[in-house]
């Protein structure tokens, strides 16, 4: 395990640190060339400048040529945010460094001048690949052109069109005199389509910003300030190209635009390492992951916050079955890779469902699986132990249900079948006691010795037999009571209470119905506890009180009698506690020897009700102990 | 006999056949008068306002609707009616329904007798206990 760990840390480490190192050298060489002909070109081209200009010029571009290239060397190392935009950071540096190298030649003027249009377009084409991803390809690629187009050929064209040929070098960097600015359609189209293109281009930055995961968000930022400051400086020579009022501030804003166009690498460059801090702080938590393995059942969350994608899940493969299953254990087919959600597939282990912004760090995520594969094996066992535990626990209620189910069954047969006869027995016999009063005189008057002994006889079987009835009823009651059925718990409960051999007061019972399951748990508990109360714990009386609550209906049974009941000994309150427990309920025996027992069992409404609706199938085994006669806790010491 | 002398007329309310048989031959031989006989809730109701008896014996569970119900019924058409409800069952399997019921009285099905009808009805003014019936139950 540590190997693996200390090997994903490693792999992600060299990820971030192992550049192509001839590639780096080549820039830095390029650069630090197109450097030396620019400083040459500004000191030798003729140009009469002031410190100012020379500063705004001069020294911005030099600052933003290495800016880019500093960027592209990070890129490169970091293959981030795509293996293109290296090269498009780079062109951006020589075209502002080769803005100072329209030396003394008309030609190698015009390469300048075509370059500090050019740039443009790049930095359009950088903003949309940093906000690259599956949305709006076409638009993308339309957007891409557009900004080549309106800002190479097009001033290509211009220049021709308009003789820029005849533009003296020097003017390149001098700024033009605000009121011989003419505003040809030319120039519209030519200020306007760029400031487009770079308005749409942050449109689509912005978006993907909005729907990234965190990680991603933390780099991209500093990189949306860069844009939407750049934009906005677009925006505004745009505007001072075709509104007259604007042109008083040509000056100001063509200086704000070389300090945006300075300042815009370093935002990027700025993103770039506070993203890839973000990801290594990411693969560190990761990495922790595994020193620390979070407990069982909280792999999720704990990748949720290594990735900082809070909608992350796993899901895991039961290879028994062939299907998925949540952390909980429950059913949850593998989804399809869709909008707004990704699936990397870990085979035969499970898959994490992520935010598909995370496919921009395609390595973080296969560093993070890889730690995550060997935890989630051991997530995926517990998974399946939950789920087997939920199909456990459903078998359980539905066992109980169907034992609640045979016991109601019994009792209306017991109530139907010999009951009705014995009641029918009862009567015939009443009918034979009224003819045998009728006889009676004249078997006197027969002289018959015997005259009172069958009225006698008949009196004695009519005692017997009421005497069967009430036993047969009272053991009707113990297998279900009627009265729960018929009149509600609140009702069940008073008359529980008033048959009970202890003085029991009824403290709170909630009035209306419950599900059938829940009333006859409740009932039982209470049923239980007192005939425990009375047998084993000398009790002198009994409090019950039972209250709804908003997700469970609470029953509490206290006496006052010897306490010491163990839960654990005898099979009284641990069949309590299985009954309770079936329906996801909780019991609780606080009963410490001389201080009486006081039990509390808390069942949820939903379990109940489901277990109920559960119980269509025919009667099973009981699995249940009755209402009385089977609590033998603590042997009441007389 | 009622109040004018003649026996007291009863509507026997019970789904089983066996029941009403047996106990339309007591109640015959207490001094009652059975006028009538329904197994159901609906049936009962029916029988008590076709027949106007002095006393409907009622079952408690019964099909289409159980004993409470038929006995608010009965009790609506004709205010001066006697009601007994009987039942397999003893009353406190039924709650505080029995105390609730529209009804003057309450007997477990082997409990049937002329002192437990005479009992139940007693401060029912209308139907007095029949002077003929013997005094079956020696115990």
């Amino acid at each position: 395990m540590l190997l693996r760990i200390s090997s994903l840390r490693d792999a992600v480490r060299r990820m971030d640190t192992a550049p192509p190192a001839h590639l780096a050298r080549a820039i830095v060489a390029v650069q630090s060339t197109t450097t030396v002909l620019a400083v040459v070109g500004v000191r030798y081209g003729g140009y009469r400048l002031t410190w100012g200009e020379t500063f705004t010029h001069c020294v911005l571009p030099l600052l933003a040529g290495w800016a880019y290239a500093w960027c592209a060397v990070v890129a490169i190392e970091r293959r981030r945010p795509s293996e293109a935009v290296w090269p498009l950071l780079l062109a951006a540096g020589l075209c502002t460094l080769m803005l100072l190298g329209g030396i003394r030649t008309r030609p190698t003027f015009l390469i300048g001048f075509f370059a500090d249009w050019l740039v443009m377009g790049v930095i359009a084409h950088i903003m949309t690949d940093f906000a690259r991803g599956d949305a709006y390809p076409r638009l993308r690629r339309a957007l891409v052109v557009t900004g080549y187009v309106a800002t190479g050929p097009s001033v290509v064209l211009w220049v021709v069109i308009v003789g820029a040929f005849d533009i003296p070098p020097r003017d390149l960097l001098a700024e033009s005199d605000v009121d011989t600015i003419t505003v040809s359609p030319d120039d519209i189209v030519f200020s306007v389509l760029p400031t487009l293109v770079s308005v749409v281009a942050l449109t689509m930055f912005f978006l993907r910003w909005w729907t990234a995961s965190r990680i991603l968000r933390r780099g991209w930022t500093a990189v949306l300030l860069g844009n939407i400051g750049l934009t906005g400086v677009y925006v505004y020579t745009g505007l001072m190209v075709m509104v007259p009022a604007l042109r008083s501030t040509y000056g100001t804003g063509i200086a704000a635009a070389r300090v945006s166009l300075a300042l815009w690498p370093l935002f990027l460059l700025a993103g770039m390492i506070r993203a890839r801090a973000g990801r290594s702080v990411a693969a560190d938590l990761a990495a922790d992951l595994g020193h620390a393995p979070p407990p069982p059942g909280h792999l999720q969350d704990a990748l949720a916050r290594a990735l900082r994608d809070p909608g992350l899940r796993l899901i895991y493969y039961r290879p028994a079955h062939g299907d998925y299953v949540d952390p909980d254990g429950r059913p949850s087919p593998l989804p399809e890779p869709g909008p707004g959600r990704s699936v990397t597939v870990l085979s035969e282990v499970g898959a994490i469902v992520h935010d598909p912004a995370l496919d921009e760090s395609p390595d973080l995520v296969r560093a993070v699986a890889a730690t995550a594969r060997l935890l989630m094996e051991n997530e995926r066992l517990h998974a399946e132990v939950r789920a087997q535990l939920a199909e456990v626990r459903a078998s359980r209620a539905r066992i109980v249900e169907a034992g609640l189910a045979a016991r109601r069954k019994i009792e209306r047969d017991l109530h139907d079948g010999a009951q009705q006869r014995l009641v029918t027995l009862a009567l015939m016999l009443r009918a034979a006691q009224s003819q045998a009063a009728r006889q009676r005189p004249e078997s006197r008057g027969d002289g018959h010795a015997d005259a009172d002994a069958f009225p006698a006889a008949l009196a004695e079987c009519a005692a017997e037999l009421k005497l069967a009835i009430a036993e047969l009823r009272e053991l009707a009651r113990g297998i279900h009571p009627a009265v729960l059925t018929e009149a509600g718990l609140s009702a069940a409960l008073v008359s529980l209470a008033d048959r009970s051999v202890l003085p029991v007061e009824v403290a709170a019972v909630p009035d209306g119905r419950f599900a059938p399951g829940l009333e006859e748990a409740v009932y039982f508990v209470v049923s239980e506890s007192l005939a425990n109360a009375a047998k084993h714990a000398c009790a002198t009386g009994a409090v019950i009180a039972v209250h709804r609550g908003e997700e469970t209906m609470t029953v509490e049974i206290a006496d006052d009698g010897v306490g010491g009941a163990d839960p654990c000994r005898g099979t009284g309150l641990r069949g309590l506690a299985d009954r309770v427990e079936a329906l996801d309920g909780t019991l609780t025996v606080h009963s410490m020897p001389g201080h009486g027992t006081r039990i509390l069992a808390e069942l949820p409404y939903g379990a109940a009700s489901a277990a109920s609706a559960a119980s269509a199938g025919p009667a099973g085994p009981a699995g249940l102990p009755g209402p009385s006669g089977s609590a033998e806790e603590q042997p009441c010491a007389s | 006999m009622g109040a004018t002398g003649s026996p007291v007329t009863v509507v026997l309310v019970d789904d089983h056949d066996g029941f009403r048989r047996l106990a339309t031959r007591l109640l015959t031989s207490w001094g009652y008068r059975v006028v009538g006989e329904a197994a159901d809730g609906p049936g009962a109701v029916e029988a008590a306002r076709r027949l106007r008896p002095d006393l409907v014996l009622l079952d408690v569970q019964l099909p289409g609707f159980d004993g409470f119900t038929a006995a608010g019924r009965i009790r609506e058409d004709d205010a001066g009616v006697g009601i007994v409800l009987i039942s397999g069952r003893a009353s406190e399997d039924y709650g505080d329904r029995v105390v609730g019921a529209p009804a003057d009285g309450y007997i477990s099905k082997e409990e049937l007798s002329p002192q437990s009808l005479a009992a139940a009805l007693r401060g029912f003014g209308a139907p007095s206990a029949p002077a003929a019936a013997p005094a079956a139950d020696s115990r």
